[in-house]
């Protein structure tokens, strides 16, 4: 016990002199989430568009306006042709092209089908995809009102004929206004904690094989498991507090609802947080050179983290064997986690086979470590 | 002479760098992580589990919840008896969406009336969720305009013709197919050659630091500029690799369409390795520790990526970070990509985003080969 605690005195005087580091360390994960919540915004909305209206007639200008009035495409260029429209989108000013053609009133007036012309720049095939139903939206919108317009007149055979005869009622659960931030912030959480704790204990025992210092380790009556959960507990508490401070800061700032139990959040991240740390010191085990551990930490954790856990790409879009690698990384089960606890609110009776792995897998890591280093001793 | 000296010391990178073949793998790998998520990766509607409810049992309710069920994206993963088990199914998260029809909906159509039906969408992901409903929009809109013409024809309005209508000829440009695939290939491209071109020299040049070479070198006549260029030099060569390794796996495995000037692409790669080569060492030299060196990259690095373009469209952050976007390297970058890629422009429109890498690499690697003496003495 002793000699878990000299490891441990050793590696906190360590981390404390470079106070440079640790500052970064606990403040970067606060900046970077606020600055990613901002940033990863995926509601469509302000597309810009340039409109094209060669008819110049208060039907064409009414047709605008519906587009307008969705609050999603923002007409902010007026240009005089279809080409210069067309270097808008080439240039990447303008993702929406709107050709209202001459003879686009006369059309209407005459009840017969006019024609308009919308060019989406697919280059954002998620964001295209809903710009694409807007647009579909506002056309059906304004074909109802002329075509209502005349309808009335014939209501007295037809029935209400400009109702649509199928009506869905949405109804959007756990996060009801769709936004973004709800999701978005708690999964930071995860990948955050991913990000940093690791990338910091990767280091802690490669270093001393850079310097050889380690071979002062070797000689001494030091057990592998001692040295092992002394570099572990340091970064510990460093990841705890990075957990702290982006906690308070998805509640406070982002107002992100919560609407399970805190307890059983911090609970679970109990075996996450230890987990994280423990990753990095495994692969400190495994590498020779601080750069080398850095790049496997990366490969190992943060890319797997933001890409496999469900966070921005959910699982079930992914082909099958891919489904089944993601259940290789522990991010995945705390992603699912972190959702139903804070957005769906549901309890352990749903999410304890996650708890279960990622407790298993934790400390899978820490044997596996301390057995790694072992090996370097003998 | 000069040559010479440059050329000694390239051969010392060199050897150094193919000592560490770890890192070597580790390079070459980050580019097939790029396959991985260009066949894995997609964000839109793909193979989503529904759940559907068919309280009306008639031939025109199953025939709305066949066709729902077979939507494109959707894959039907429980018909369920009662619709209250749809709340269980989604809180376990077996199910992201469903449709419940209520009995009376054959009814209502065959009256005339309109049908109400109960979409039920898990919104925990925001994007997925609204592209859900986006689809099943579409449905419904084709479902009642046939369902309208029939209505029409049978009151014997044969003159539908005449109801004025506007037609929307809706075409999307430079994708499509509208392949997620496609956009993410060569974003991660990017964002590797970001990724690589920032941590590589700046981890090179801390290592020197770390085993006291530094001072060694600084005694020669080897001037700062000189062993920038020493070091960047063969890495960009490798990293060049990488990226053809990248760009054919693109070509060949993912169909991606190369519409512009490969020449330009690769010119501009190059320009986009300086400007990101001068963001590390000018890393290098305030860093002292690997450890320094990793916070201070990502510091770096993650606010490059992300205010880029590459993760989310840059029309939908709040206007200051659109405008902290114009310092990100890499914004630049993806626009040239895509633009050469995807839509086949040329210099006469990408000039902007050529000077602005150009620009921003001199200025770097001027500022960092001045600090780079300064951070020794």
């Amino acid at each position: 016990m002793s000699g878990v605690l000299s490891v441990l005195k050793k590696e906190v005087r360590e981390i404390w002199r470079d106070p440079y580091t640790l500052g970064l360390a606990i403040f970067l994960p606060l900046v970077l989430l606020l600055l990613f919540a901002y940033a990863l915004n995926l509601d469509v909305k302000n597309i810009p568009v340039a409109i094209v209206d060669l008819d110049h007639s208060a039907e064409s200008r009414a047709y605008v306006q519906a587009l307008a009035n969705t609050g999603r495409f923002v007409p902010a260029y007026r240009p005089a042709t279809p080409q210069e429209a067309e270097r808008l989108l080439d240039q990447g000013k303008a993702q929406v092209v709107l050709i209202i053609p001459a003879g686009f009133a006369q059309a209407l007036r005459q009840g017969r089908t006019a024609q308009v012309q919308t060019l989406v720049d697919g280059t954002f095939p998620t964001s295209a995809r809903v710009v694409l139903e807007y647009v579909e939206a506002v056309n059906d919108v304004f074909t109802a009102r002329v075509a209502g317009e005349r309808l009335v007149t014939w209501r007295r055979v037809a029935g209400n004929l400009a109702a649509p005869a199928v009506a869905p009622v949405p109804l959007v659960r756990y996060n009801p206004e769709l936004r973004s931030a709800n999701f978005i912030v708690p999964g930071l959480i995860v990948v955050i904690l991913m990000a940093f704790p690791p990338l910091l204990s990767a280091l802690a025992i490669v270093r001393e094989k850079e310097h050889g210092s380690i071979q002062h380790i070797f000689v001494s009556p030091l057990r592998p498991w001692a040295f092992i959960v002394g570099k572990l507990v340091p970064y510990l508490v460093i990841a705890s507090a990075e957990l702290l401070l982006v906690l308070l800061a998805t509640r406070y700032w982002f107002r992100v609802p919560l609407q399970g139990s805190l307890f059983f959040f911090l609970l679970a991240s109990v075996p996450y947080v230890v987990g994280t740390v423990a990753i990095g010191l495994l692969v400190s085990t495994v590498t020779s050179t601080q750069l080398a551990a850095m790049l496997l930490a990366l490969v190992l954790t943060l890319m797997p983290s933001f890409l496999f856990s469900g966070f921005m790409f959910p699982i079930f879009t992914m082909p099958t064997a891919l489904q089944l690698y993601s259940y290789l990384f522990p991010a995945r089960y705390f992603t699912k986690i972190t959702y139903d606890i804070f957005l769906k609110g549901v309890g352990p009776e749903i999410w304890w086979p996650q708890l279960a792995v990622l407790t298993a897998y934790t400390l899978g890591t820490v044997v596996l470590a301390s057995l790694r280093f072992r090996k370097k001793v003998g | 002479m000069m040559s010479r000296r440059l050329w000694g010391l390239m051969r010392k990178e060199v050897i150094q760098f193919w000592r560490d073949r770890a890192l070597m793998v580790l390079i070459l790998y980050t580019f097939v992580e790029i396959a991985i998520c260009g066949w894995a990766l997609t964000l839109d509607v793909r193979n989503m589990p529904v759940a559907v409810y068919d309280g009306d049992r008639t031939a025109q309710s199953r025939a709305l919840v066949d066709a729902f069920a077979r939507l494109e994206g959707f894959r039907l993963a429980a018909q369920v008896e009662d619709p209250s088990d749809v709340d269980a199914l989604m809180d376990a998260g077996k199910v992201q969406f469903a449709l419940i029809v209520p009995a009376g909906f054959a009814r209502t159509l065959r009256a005339g009336g309109s049908a109400q039906v109960q979409v039920v969408v898990d919104g925990t992901n925001s994007s997925i969720a609204g592209q859900a409903l986006a689809i099943t929009a579409g449905l419904l809109r084709d479902y009642n305009e046939q369902i309208l013409v029939r209505r029409v024809e049978r009151v014997g309005l044969a003159r539908y013709q005449l109801v004025p209508r506007v037609e929307n000829m809706i075409r999307i440009w430079y994708m499509p197919q509208l392949k997620y695939a496609h956009f993410i290939m060569l974003t991660m491209l990017t964002i590797s050659v970001l990724l690589l071109g920032v941590l590589v020299p700046a981890a090179a040049i801390v290592r020197e630091k770390e085993a006291g070479t530094f001072e060694q070198l600084m005694m020669t006549p080897i001037t700062g500029a000189e062993l920038i260029v020493a070091k960047i030099a063969p890495m960009i060569a490798l990293k060049l690799i990488g990226l053809t390794i990248g760009v054919l796996m693109s070509l060949w495995l993912f169909d991606v369409p190369l519409r512009g000037s490969v020449l330009l692409f690769y010119a501009i790669s190059a320009l986009m390795f300086m400007s990101s080569s001068g963001i590390g060492v000018l890393l290098g030299t305030f860093a002292r520790t690997m450890q320094q060196t990793l916070m201070l990259a990502f510091f770096i690095l993650f606010p490059l990526a992300f205010l880029s373009g590459t993760m989310v469209p840059i029309g939908n952050m709040p206007r200051l970070l659109q405008w902290a976007t114009y310092l990100s390297p890499l914004r630049y970058y993806v626009e040239a990509t895509l633009g050469i890629f995807l839509k086949g422009v040329g210099l006469d429109v990408l000039w902007p985003q050529t000077l602005a890498l150009a620009v921003y690499g001199l200025v770097l690697l001027g500022v960092s080969s001045a600090r780079f003496r300064k951070s020794l003495a």
